[in-house]
């Protein structure tokens, strides 16, 4: 169910929900690229106190997220560390902060740990990308392949 | 009259408020629990293809969509006109109890137990996952594994965690694989291990609750689950049973395609969940409970030997007859995760479960389909109607919370009764009156679970409207 690993890839998003499926489909696309054992990828449609186990395990952990805070198209990439405030009370979803604290509680551990956004043009019901987010899905998953073998690497 | 009104209510699924209206000096004469979130599923699935139903109806809840899946998927079933293959008979079961491991996990260990384990009293600041982490680490440890096992089933079978499009009408959309079934046989000894720790721990704290046991939704209603050929515990098939609170058996067996010549539904005008009722007995005196609860009332046994031996223990509670107390909802969850977790043993030992004829094919046949099953929190009801081109003209969808809300509003006003006296609440006297609508672990659908402490804004009204006193937990 839970392996160890290096690195941890969760893509987090609704498919259903335009550019929210930011996340899953850069995931998916990785899947094809990325054949490497201590790469695990996952994912979800929300964030729920179960990964804490699969968080466990590896040793740093990328969250890809959709952004309705930035500028359609705008890309973001920073580290995030635990945090015991915001949303840390809930259940059914968790900040990837608040996961984090949950992994260090449950386990006495979590790993290092950065999120990447992408901001949204658009959320209506649909299974398609808009395209000003679909053009950037080549440079993001270009990023991406390359960050994971730095992190191999170191 | 004054009125004291408590919202949001946390740790539940959805948006809901619950209403106390005091006398002058500060008892509680009234409750109501409104339910304030409108879905609108049976109107706008009207016009679609009956076979998009399970996708459609799935979404009703991100929690439990497996059970919409499963009742959806019946009720197509039935208007197919087919009988589907065993093979996919045994893997909707695997999931169906997968899907109840999970959500039973969820709400005892994440939901319930800061208040069983660290007290109703206790400073709100700590009454969560977090002091629970701290008090009994192990315990938290294991609701998080076990949770993860029953999502995992659901994943390697479904493909999905959420919303997974496996199950279909006519069955599955694909058989077993051999490494499949290892692999969820190979979690299934851990999750034992953990059932059956939490169900000891429980069971030796249990005599201790005697006080909330009384207050918490301890009156006479039926009681209302599916039950097999034998009258054992069912989730999946079989008919439905209703007993009254004196164990009689009033109706031993009736059959999906006639549940309507026994519940009807109410409806309020300040609720969007109806109220059903049992219709020989009228509304509202025709009042019932479903859930884990009812279902352990109803069965004869479980049919496994685990969860026998903790029916035997459930039953002193309450010798000779139901255990009426919606507090033991928490004690009848735990049994059903020892049942489910033997039960998917015994089904994937089968090989038969391996069959890979796992779906039958045929186009509407009948323009009425009923769909009955166990959700984790009760029974369940997909009623369809369709047009001769097979498109949707009629949905009635019932579901566990629906059945359950009669006896919610009647468990709110004896908690209050017992516990709040106006204007001075404490929090203490507020949780418990949540606590005991959190016994039902009612599911208001897809909304967040919130945990611990959760802003309350309490006001004291006056007949004329003027604001007599404000509480606000921030």
């Amino acid at each position: 169910m839970t392996r160890s690993v290096s690195i941890l890839i969760v893509g987090v998003g609704n498919r259903l929900r335009e550019d929210d499926a930011f996340g899953p489909l850069v995931a998916e696309q990785l899947e094809h690229r990325i054949d490497d054992e201590r790469v695990e990828i996952l994912e979800r449609a929300t964030l729920t106190p179960e990964l804490t186990e699969n968080l466990a395990q590896a040793s740093h952990v990328i969250f890809l997220d959709a952004s309705a805070e930035l500028a359609p198209g705008e890309f973001e990439r920073r580290p995030i560390s635990r945090d015991s405030r915001g949303d840390l009370a809930l259940v059914h979803f968790l900040s990837p902060e608040a996961l984090l604290e949950w992994t260090t509680r449950l386990f006495g551990k979590a790993p290092s740990a950065e999120i990447w956004l992408m901001g949204v043009a658009g959320t209506g019901l649909s299974e398609q990308l808009t395209p000003t987010v679909a053009g950037r899905l080549p440079e993001v998953l270009e990023l991406l392949a390359r960050r994971i073998q730095e992190l191999l690497v170191e | 009259m004054p009125t004291l009104t408590i919202e949001p209510i946390t740790r539940i699924e959805g948006h809901a408020r619950i209403t106390l209206q005091l006398s002058d000096a500060g008892d509680v004469e009234r409750a109501q629990f409104h339910v304030t979130q409108l879905r609108g599923f049976e109107k706008f699935c009207e016009g679609r293809p009956f076979p998009e139903m399970p996708s459609l109806t799935a979404r009703t809840c991100g929690i439990c969509p497996v059970s919409h899946l499963i009742a959806s998927s019946k009720a197509c079933d039935a208007l197919m006109a087919v009988e589907i293959p065993p093979a996919a008979v045994r893997l909707r079961r695997v999931i169906n109890l997968a899907q109840l491991l999970q959500s039973h996990a969820l709400s005892f260990f994440h939901l319930s137990s800061p208040d069983l384990l660290l007290g109703w009293d206790s400073d709100p600041a700590s009454r969560n996952v977090f002091g629970l982490i701290r008090e009994h680490p192990q315990l938290a440890k294991d609701g998080v594994r076990l949770r993860q096992i029953g999502q995992s089933i659901i994943e390697r079978l479904g493909n999905k965690r959420v919303h997974p499009s496996w199950i279909v009408p006519g069955g599955v959309q694909s058989a077993m694989t051999p490494e499949v079934r290892a692999e969820i046989r190979a979690w299934l000894p851990e999750a034992m291990d953990i059932a059956e720790r939490t169900y000891r721990l429980y069971r030796g704290m249990v005599k201790g609750f005697k006080a909330e046991a009384e207050a918490f939704g301890d009156f006479p209603s039926l009681f209302m689950g599916l039950v097999d050929s034998k009258g054992n515990l069912e989730h999946y098939d079989g008919v439905l049973r209703i007993k009254n609170s004196e164990g009689h058996v009033i109706e031993a067996g009736v059959r999906a395609d006639d549940y309507v010549d026994i519940i009807a539904e109410a409806a309020e005008d300040d609720s969007f969940v109806k109220s059903p009722y049992y219709v020989p007995m009228g509304y509202p005196q025709g009042m019932y409970r479903v859930g884990p609860l009812a279902r352990l009332n109803v069965a004869e046994r479980c049919g496994t030997p685990v969860a026998d031996e903790a029916l035997d223990e459930f039953r002193e509670l309450s010798p000779g007859r139901p255990v009426s107390s919606s507090f033991h909802f928490h004690m009848a969850r735990l049994i059903e995760i020892l049942f489910a977790i033997e039960r998917l043993e015994q089904l994937t030992a089968n090989a038969n479960i391996l069959d890979t004829k796992v779906r039958a094919r045929a186009r509407g046949n009948k323009n009425r389909g009923i769909g009955i099953s166990e959700a984790p929190r009760g029974t369940l009801i997909h009623d369809y109607s369709i047009d001769d081109e097979g498109r949707i003209t009629g949905v009635n969808l019932i579901i566990a919370t629906g059945h359950n809300n009669l006896a919610m509003n009647r468990s709110v006003l004896q908690v209050a009764r017992r516990y709040v006296r106006g204007p001075n609440v404490s929090e203490g006297m507020l949780n418990r009156v949540e606590a005991v609508i959190r016994c039902y672990d009612p599911c208001l659908s897809c909304a967040s679970h919130e945990f611990g402490r959760m802003p309350l804004d309490v006001r004291f009204i006056d007949a004329r409207g003027h604001e007599l006193g404000r509480a606000l937990r921030k």
